[in-house]
This record gives C-alpha cells, sequence and structure tokens, in this order.
C-alpha cells in the first residue's frame, strides 16, 4: 500500500495503518529528535510523546499531504518539553557529565552537532528541518509557522552562524554541507 | 568531518530499532487508554499543539491555525495562503496583485508567470506550471531558478522553489527583496527556470513589476556604541502598501568586515514586530579604515495607523578573533574581546603526569542576561586545550571534563587528559579561547531609536 493510503486510512482511524506509518518514519522521528536532546533515553522519550500524540490528533488532520509536517511538528514541540522538563530536573552539571560520558554513540561528528546545540532556537529548528531532516523549505516554513523567505534568512543566518562556530573547519575545501541551495 | 555532509551525520545517529519500536507501541497503546475520555483530550492535545508551536517562533505575525494550514488544498486563489505570504495575502484583500499570463514552454513544460507584486521593496511573483513532470515522494514539485542571471552579488540568487500540486498542474511562488539600495518605480527582472521536476530546459521570463504606491519619510538618526566602533544610521522607512522597509547604513571598523546588523522592532506597546528579512546587504564599501554597508530589514505588514512610532532595538553582532594562552604564562591571564566586554580570565593552570588543568572564570562573573547553561556549554566547547601547531586547525576537540566551580562567579575548572600526548611540554601546547561563540550571541546593544509612523 503506498503512503498516501496509509495515510487516509490513518485518518479514518485506522490504528495498524498509523503504527505502519510511524514505523516508516520511525528512524527519521528518532534522529531528528536525537539532535533537539542530544541523550538516548530522552530522544526516546520524544518519540514515544510523539506516537501518543499523534495517535490521539490523526483525526484532526485534513489533508494527507501534511502527514509528515504534522507529524515533524508535534515531534519538534515534544523535543523542546522534554527539554525543559530535563532542564528542571537535571542539574546542568550531571546532565553534561552524564552526556561526556557516554559519548556521543556512533556519532563521529561531535564538533558540527555541538555547534547545533548553540545555535538559538530559530536557527537550530530551520537547519535541523532543513538540512538534516531534509524537509523542502515549505514545510519548514509550515512546521515553524513563519513565510518561506523568512525560513531561508534562517538558514542563511544559522549556516553562518555555524561556520563561526566551527571555526576553520572551512578553510581547506568550499563546502560544508552538502545540501547547500546558494553554496555553488 | 569536513567532508561530511549534514546528511551523512544525520545518518551517522545510531537508531536503537528495537527501543524506537517500543516507544511507538508505547505511545499508541497510552492513546487506546485516554480514548474514554475522547473529545474534550483531542481536542486540548490538538490546541496545546497550536499553542506550543506558537511559542515555538517567538514573533509570530499570522497565525493562521494548524486546521487551517492542514484544510488548505492549494487553490490558484489562495497561493499565498499557501506559501504563508503575509504580504500578497494582504495585497490580495486590496486588490493591488498585477495579473500576468506569460507562458514559457521547453521540454513539453509550460510554465505561466500569473501574478506579481512590487511593494515597496519587496517583490513577489507566483507561476503555474503543466505538463509531464517528476513529482517527490511528497507530490511536490522541485524547480531551480535564477533571478538577476544568477548574480553572484545578489544573495538568494539562485535558489530552488518547490510547488504544490493542484488541480491540473503545480503552483509556486517567489519572494524577494529588490536587491539595490535605489528602488526603481518601474522595472523587469529577469527570471529563468533552470530545472523543474527533474527535467533541465530553460523557462525564460523578464517579469514587468510596478511599484505600488508608497512613502518614503527619512529618518536621520544614528545609534553608536564606542568601544565596538559600529554605528548604525538610519536612513529611512519606505511604506507599502503591505510592507515596510528600514534602511539602513552601518559602519564597522576595518576589523569588523562581519559585523553583523540584527534589528529587533517594538510598536507603540511595546509588543515585538516581526521582521521577515533581516540584515540585508545591498551594497558593502572599504572607506577610510571603515566598513560602509547599506542595509534593509523588511516587516512584512503595513505599520501605518497600527502604531504611532517604531522602537528599534538595533543589535551587532561583532567579529572576535580567537585567543591564544602560552600553558607557560604566568596566571592570572585576561583574555579581553578587543571591541567588546567580554572576556575570559584564565586563573590557574596545573599541570602534573597526567592531567592538566585550567581554571577560568567567564565575563568576571557577569551572565550579561544570558543563562547558566550559555555559559557551560561555552566552557565545555571554547576553552580548549590545542597543539601549538595545530591551533588553527579545528578538530574534534580533545576529550575533557568541565566541573563548575562556582556556578554564581561562572567559574570552571576543564582537566585534559595528557597521558597519550606523544611529546607533550608546556612549550608545543596552547590554550584557545574562542570568543566567537560569545560575541555571536552576545551582541552589542546599541541605544534604541524612535521612529515616527504618522
Amino acid at each position: 500500500m503506498n503512503e498516501l493510503k496509509l495515510i487516509k486510512k490513518a485518518i479514518k482511524g485506522n490504528k495498524k495503518c498509523l503504527q505502519e506509518l510511524l514505523i516508516l518514519h520511525s528512524d527519521q522521528l528518532y534522529r531528528t529528535a536525537y539532535l533537539y536532546v542530544r541523550n538516548r533515553e530522552d530522544a526516546l522519550d520524544v518519540v514515544q510523546e510523539t506516537s501518543y500524540k499523534a495517535f490521539l490528533s490523526i483525526s484532526q488532520l485534513k489533508n494527507e499531504h501534511f502527514f509528515l509536517t504534522w507529524l515533524t511538528r508535534i515531534l519538534v514541540n515534544c523535543s523542546y518539553d522534554v527539554l525543559k522538563k530535563s532542564k528542571k530536573e537535571i542539574p546542568i552539571d550531571n546532565m553534561n557529565e552524564r552526556e561526556f560520558d557516554k559519548g556521543v554513540t556512533g556519532v563521529e561528528s561531535l564538533d558540527l552537532l555541538e555547534a547545533i546545540k548553540q545555535l538559538n532556537e530559530k536557527y537550530k529548528n530551520a537547519i535541523i528541518l532543513f538540512y538534516f531532516q531534509d524537509l523542502p523549505i515549505s514545510e519548514v516554513a509550515q512546521i515553524m509557522n513563519i513565510p518561506e523567505n523568512t525560513v531561508k534568512t534562517y538558514l542563511s543566518r544559522g549556516k553562518e552562524r555555524l561556520k563561526m562556530l566551527l571555526g576553520g573547519m572551512n578553510h581547506n575545501g568550499k563546502k560544508l554541507i552538502s545540501r547547500g541551495i546558494r553554496e555553488d | 568531518m569536513e567532508k561530511n555532509s549534514f546528511q551523512e551525520v544525520y545518518e551517522k545517529i545510531e537508531v536503537p530499532q528495537e527501543d524506537v519500536l517500543k516507544a511507538i507501541q508505547n505511545g499508541m497503546n497510552r492513546a487506546s487508554f485516554d480514548v474514554p475520555k475522547t473529545k474534550r483530550n483531542t481536542k486540548i492535545v490538538v490546541w496545546s499543539t497550536v499553542a506550543a508551536a506558537a511559542i515555538l517562533v517567538s514573533s509570530s505575525f499570522i497565525s493562521p491555525s494548524m486546521s487551517h494550514v492542514m484544510a488548505n488544498v492549494p487553490l490558484l486563489g489562495k497561493i499565498y495562503e499557501t506559501f504563508n505570504d503575509a504580504i500578497g495575502r494582504s495585497l490580495q484583500s486590496q486588490e493591488l496583485i498585477t495579473e500576468l499570463n506569460k507562458t514559457a514552454s521547453s521540454k513539453g513544460i509550460d510554465v505561466t508567470i500569473t501574478n506579481a507584486y512590487y511593494d515597496g521593496a519587496v517583490v513577489g511573483v507566483t507561476f503555474n506550471v503543466k505538463g509531464n513532470l517528476n513529482t517527490e515522494e511528497s507530490g511536490k514539485v522541485v524547480g531551480f531558478y535564477e533571478i538577476f542571471d544568477g548574480d553572484e552579488g545578489i544573495s538568494d540568487s539562485k535558489e530552488l522553489v518547490h510547488m504544490e500540486p493542484t488541480d491540473d498542474g503545480y503552483i509556486g511562488h517567489i519572494q524577494l527583496s529588490y536587491p539595490e539600495s535605489e528602488l526603481p518605480q518601474e522595472a523587469t527582472f529577469p527570471l529563468e527556470f533552470k530545472t523543474i521536476g527533474g527535467k533541465e530546459g530553460s523557462w525564460r521570463f523578464d517579469v514587468p513589476i510596478n511599484q505600488l504606491p508608497y512613502e518614503t519619510v527619512t529618518i536621520d538618526k544614528e545609534s553608536s556604541e564606542e568601544f565596538s566602533g559600529v554605528k548604525v544610521h538610519f536612513d529611512s522607512i519606505l511604506f507599502g502598501q503591505a510592507s515596510t522597509a528600514i534602511n539602513y547604513t552601518a559602519t564597522f571598523p576595518i576589523q569588523g568586515k562581519h559585523d553583523q546588523v540584527r534589528l529587533e522592532v517594538y510598536d507603540d506597546k511595546g509588543d515585538e514586530i516581526n521582521i521577515s528579512m533581516d540584515g540585508i546587504d545591498l551594497k558593502t564599501i572599504e572607506e577610510n579604515d571603515h566598513i560602509i554597508v547599506k542595509g534593509r530589514s523588511i516587516i512584512p505588514q503595513s505599520v501605518k495607523g497600527e502604531t504611532k512610532y517604531l522602537e528599534v532595538h538595533p543589535k551587532v553582532a561583532i567579529n572576535e578573533q580567537d585567543q591564544f594562552v602560552s600553558l607557560n604564562a604566568s596566571t592570572p591571564v585576561e583574555i579581553k574581546a578587543d571591541r567588546q566586554n567580554l572576556a575570559v580570565t584564565i586563573e590557574k593552570i596545573t599541570v602534573n603526569d597526567h592531567s592538566l588543568g585550567v581554571d577560568f572564570q567567564v565575563n568576571y562573573g557577569d551572565e550579561m542576561g544570558r543563562s547558566f547553561g550559555f555559559f557551560k556549554d561555552f566552557a565545555r566547547n571554547d576553552v580548549l586545550f590545542v597543539k601549538e601547531t595545530e591551533k588553527d586547525i579545528y578538530m574534534e576537540p580533545m576529550q575533557h571534563a568541565v566541573k563548575t566551580i562556582h556556578k554564581d562567579e561562572l567559574r570552571f575548572r576543564s582537566t585534559f587528559d595528557i597521558r597519550k600526548l606523544d611529546g607533550f611540554n608546556l612549550n608545543n601546547y596552547v590554550i584557545r579561547v574562542n570568543l566567537g561563540s560569545l560575541r555571536a550571541n552576545i551582541p552589542v546593544e546599541l541605544d534604541k531609536v524612535k521612529m515616527d509612523v504618522n
């Protein structure tokens, strides 16, 4: 069954179909959550919350073409909820040590991820959704509820800042970003 | 690292498959327990999502409710809603959009420019595409276009555009800020699509645009900050029908080539007004040891009648070089930003057989309105121990532990493991203090400037 059919059925209340859709996107859900919360346990919590909210509100989705936009918006919100909560519950010292002890499992590009963390919220959202999650600008605009041109502004600002944060990373080769829309 | 694209980094994040599936299952189970409470609960969830989305975008200017966005099947008449273009939407309701019907055909694909507007400094174009096209998985079509023949001096002159499906084709939308400080009343701007739906070709237009009636008010107000040597002179405000442009001239010292102006704008009630395009650099010149930048910021709404004045808070993110401290230096060593009140004091350096410890204080303990977490991140990432010969190469930092010595005073201790370093001595390693990340997040704030609207 293709994805659109699955979405249509899910909207009509077919739970199996929604579950299948979430599984279809599960890598993406986890990875994007991970970019925000930066540890495995919290990322899994975000996935669970997202799944919970998706099941509760799928019937509200009016246009099946917007499924991924809708789901991502829920995911981003859940990520911030979890971040807020963890700020309250864990002293920041412990949180950093905890991440440090574990290392960032399987991720070599520590610098880039660290740098992303330091971006302010709007640039971070734009960069994560566009460059990492690979959503088109129009969908990033809808998720963030801002015009497309603002997304572009945020992307170029965010990129500029990332380059700055990453310092000399860009000295030898031109491209830091493969999907640069104006890099070439 | 350098070769890694974002995508590669993304793909490398290991997914604990089983746990993720379990998390999805758990969410599903919890939801089915909640069902008896049905309607009320559903509503709360949906609204809280909308509310959260509104918070996410701190400066929300239009808020089509989520269901509105979701319900919106792209129709030509609703194109500005579809692409979330507030200026286009407002002009459409005032019937100020010019209809054009210009078609270019190539490779069996017809592109028709349907509408255009030119309000103040903002230009918008809508178009539709018909023909046999390859769509993305999402049902959209991607095109690549150039404006002004892809002029490198113009930002966003080469872009991708995503088109939405309609009943008989696709529609698309481009918005840009006119890339000159002088705005012609009538102009044509060259627009060429080079790829549509995976097919290469050439669909070229000279889009005629006529500027809608507008009013320019000369401002001549200035705000400067002595220490950083930056000055922002507000030249004029351009009141369009559905947009407002603030034109300014910023002056930086020669080392401030990468300084960056950011504006925040508030109305007479103290509410922030959203800026959709900030810090558009129109022209940069070097003159008498200064960098002069003509810049512009766009507010995507008409402010006349909405507020008596605009209060602009100019900020400038100052470009700062990284600095280095020798391990032999007699402590304390103060590392100060050249043009801003930012500092890191290296208070003590201790070396023993297996580790090197650096005690330091950030900003003399002044948080400058930022959270402690921000400084903790800075302490972890930006005070590092590097090989002298590699100090300009930004590699993955050496593993180290950061301990907070005194939270309120922003005092930290970083401990680096030196056991595995070959040939370590006090002369071939240095401490690198990256003030860049402090200054990027703590821009210099200039005095507010009030601009009358009426």
